[in-house]
């Protein structure tokens, strides 16, 4: 039996990982050191909840050399529950609401099946993974920087 | 002070209070554990001291780094106040290029990346900061990111803000999807000449690609090298691919690739067909007959002119991002005629084509569309009531290997070389060629694998002759056409059923709309790479 993470040291893990870079795919695979980046959103908040993200396109799709901006937000049971995530860039990928860029979960494998020992980083790249699988990368996006 | 020992609060002291940070996790880690003893199983609480402590200690050494000026006051308050006018911290850049960076906290982000355009050789123009999640910007000082000492900034070349971001922008359109098959043969042998540029970029792959970790080991060609996405566009012209196959880079990687026993492994291993086949597809794919085949400008050539006197686009549609499968006969078209055939040799060549061309030749509408139909066919039950079918007839398709992305072309001739090749013995002739993605539905047969000494004994050699017969042109197919195979029935199963694997691939490719998605599958005849073109075209 091994024990259970409590948020906080979790997300101050997370925290730590992202300020130093040393996450962000390091431990997925290690020849995509820069594909993710994380951090709180408010560095003054104690409870951690509002995050950063940016994920960078994958190559070889349309989504190359685009940085792409998330907020994730995790609430009082994460790890427990999935972080929601919502786009601040604009994209075009099926599992994100084209109206307000909010990550439906049920579309994204990570987020409808969420185990504990997931992280946001995880989360980070799935969504990466899913921009450059199949018919994604082929995707017509809309203008690069634009947001919802 | 008031004391707390839920570890909720045990965190949040040690990252705001660094001074009573110390004595708070020595007295929760004490307590939790006193607490624990009575209620917790050993094991449960020296995992979790050892978590705690750990947890504990990497905070506190963030801490008194954030705060190393203050720390003899013993204040964080103060240690806000006295903030150095420099920090240090690293820039990482791609290819896992580190720069260390001292700078007035002042300064612009603008200014950074002027001072950054160096060591890094990226202008600054074209640098993206990126520091916890956020993009820098250029107008902000590096201090309103609040960046501490220590701390890593990502430095990502991204487009220049003007000129050539009409790429990133557009070019992903359909413009650029749409002119892929044309572009594609042109920027393939292009590309072959120019790989080294390219490999930076592979290295950085997406994760997804089994190739990506090999892209420093072996000199892989680029991606580009395939098409401007990886050949996942419409595969090129049979001449422009011949071309491809003549120049000795091309061929040089393919045998290096096929050499190398960890690639191989990975491949298999990303492959759930190649998975299910065990040792066999290892084997297969280290035979020296594989690689000469898969590497041998004749043999594509012949095999080009063998589909084409077939009557099928030797690169057509069915041939397409769906795969190899469907350039194999379905399961239930089996080679009735067995007595007209010589030796084993002929009936196990001719099967296959003979499949082929009588089908062509039969009364429905697309006869196509069934005999092409790669993943239904392989989940169809086989209705010929055929005494010559081997019972487990449905081996794995080792060619799918080559589908993903990047060997899109070279997998229509492997697979067609496959269903020129023998499975076990004339037993086996209907099914043998059969390709399909229902390797867990049924069990493959064990010796399958072509090039191993029981699969059939086919040398190359022979393959090669009896591909020159087939190639002879339209009379040769008319003449195989007397094969005929009977019509396979309608399937009468849902289509949920019946288009079980289709459908679960274009959910993973993120067609989520069920109902569209029989209904394209229906009119391509469960071909997955028609669906695609009908859902992205489509209404």
């Amino acid at each position: 039996m091994s024990a259970k993470v409590p948020r906080n040291f979790r997300l101050l893990e997370e925290l730590e990982k992202g300020e130093k870079g040393q996450g962000s795919g390091t431990t997925s695979n290690s020849l995509v050191p820069d594909a993710c980046s994380l951090g709180l959103d408010d560095g003054n908040d104690i409870m951690m909840t509002n995050w950063n993200g940016t994920i960078l396109g994958p190559p070889h799709s349309v989504h190359e050399n685009r940085i792409y901006s998330v907020k994730l937000h995790c609430d009082e049971q994460y790890p427990d529950v999935p972080p929601t995530v919502q786009f601040l860039s604009r994209i075009n990928l099926p599992c994100v609401n084209p109206d307000d860029g909010k990550v439906d979960p049920t579309k994204l494998q990570c987020l409808g099946n969420w185990k504990r020992d997931y992280t946001m980083e995880t989360v980070l790249l799935e969504l990466r993974r899913f921009m450059a699988s199949g018919n994604n990368k082929k995707l017509p996006q809309p203008p690069e920087g634009s947001t919802f | 002070m008031e004391f707390k020992s839920s570890d909720h609060d045990l965190a949040l002291e040690g990252r705001f209070d660094c001074a009573t940070f110390q004595c708070f996790a020595t007295i929760c880690i004490m307590n939790m554990s006193l607490r624990l003893s009575f209620t917790a199983s050993h094991s449960f609480i020296i995992d979790f001291i050892e978590f705690a402590a750990k947890a504990a200690c990497s905070f506190w050494r963030q801490l008194s780094r954030n705060s190393a000026p203050a720390e003899s006051s013993s204040s964080a308050a103060a240690a806000d106040e006295s903030k150095d006018e420099e920090i240090s911290f690293t820039v990482k850049s791609i290819a896992d290029n580190k720069i260390p960076i001292t700078v007035n906290r002042f300064i612009s982000v603008a200014d950074l990346k002027q001072k950054l355009a160096e060591p890094s050789s990226i202008p600054a123009d074209r640098q993206r900061l990126i520091y916890s999640g956020r993009v820098l910007k250029d107008d902000q000082t590096v201090d309103s990111y609040k960046i501490q000492n220590g701390h890593t900034v990502h430095l990502v070349k991204g487009a220049a803000s003007t000129a050539s971001a009409a790429r990133g922008a557009v070019g992903g359109s359909s413009a650029s999807t749409s002119g892929a098959g044309a572009a594609g043969g042109s920027t393939g042998t292009g590309g072959a000449a120019s790989p080294p540029q390219q490999l930076p970029n592979m290295a950085a792959g997406t994760g997804m690609n089994p190739l990506s970790r090999f892209a420093n080991h072996i000199p892989l060609p680029s991606a580009d090298l395939f098409g401007p996405d990886g050949g996942m566009g419409p595969p090129p012209n049979p001449e422009q691919m011949l071309s491809m196959m003549e120049q000795p880079e091309v061929r040089a990687s393919m045998n290096a690739l096929l050499q190398n026993p960890a690639l191989l492994e990975s491949l298999i291993q990303s492959n759930p067909m190649l998975q299910a086949m065990g040792p066999d597809a290892r084997r297969m794919m280290q035979s020296e007959e594989f690689r000469r085949m898969m590497t041998d400008p004749t043999i594509f050539r012949q095999m080009t002119q063998m589909q084409r006197a077939l009557g099928v686009g030797p690169f057509g549609r069915g041939f397409g991002g769906a795969g190899g499968a469907s350039a194999f006969p379905a399961p239930g078209v089996t080679d009735q005629t067995p007595a007209e055939q010589q030796d084993q040799q002929q009936q196990t060549g001719n099967g296959a084509a003979g499949s082929g061309a009588g089908a062509a030749g039969a009364p429905p509408v697309n006869p196509f569309a069934a005999l092409f139909n790669p993943f239904g066919a392989a989940t169809q039950t086989p209705p010929a009531p055929s005494g010559s079918r081997s019972p487990g007839g449905l081996p794995p398709n080792p060619f799918m290997l080559f589908n993903p992305a990047m060997f899109g072309q070279q997998q229509p001739p492997a697979g067609q070389t496959q269903t020129q090749t023998p499975g076990s013995g004339g037993e086996q002739t209907g099914a043998a060629p059969t390709g399909g993605a229902a390797a867990g539905q049924q069990q493959p047969p064990s010796p399958f694998n072509p090039f191993l000494p029981p699969g059939g004994g086919v040398d190359l050699n022979q393959l090669q002759n009896m591909m020159q017969i087939l190639g002879m042109g339209p009379g040769g197919a008319g003449g195989l056409g007397g094969f005929g195979a009977p019509p396979t029935p309608a399937d009468n199963r849902p289509p949920e059923e019946r288009y079980a694997e289709q459908l679960r691939q274009l959910n993973d490719m993120g067609f989520f709309d069920f109902d569209r998605n029989v209904a394209a599958l229906r009119r391509s005849g469960g071909s997955v790479q028609g669906a695609i073109e009908y859902l992205l075209s489509g209404p």
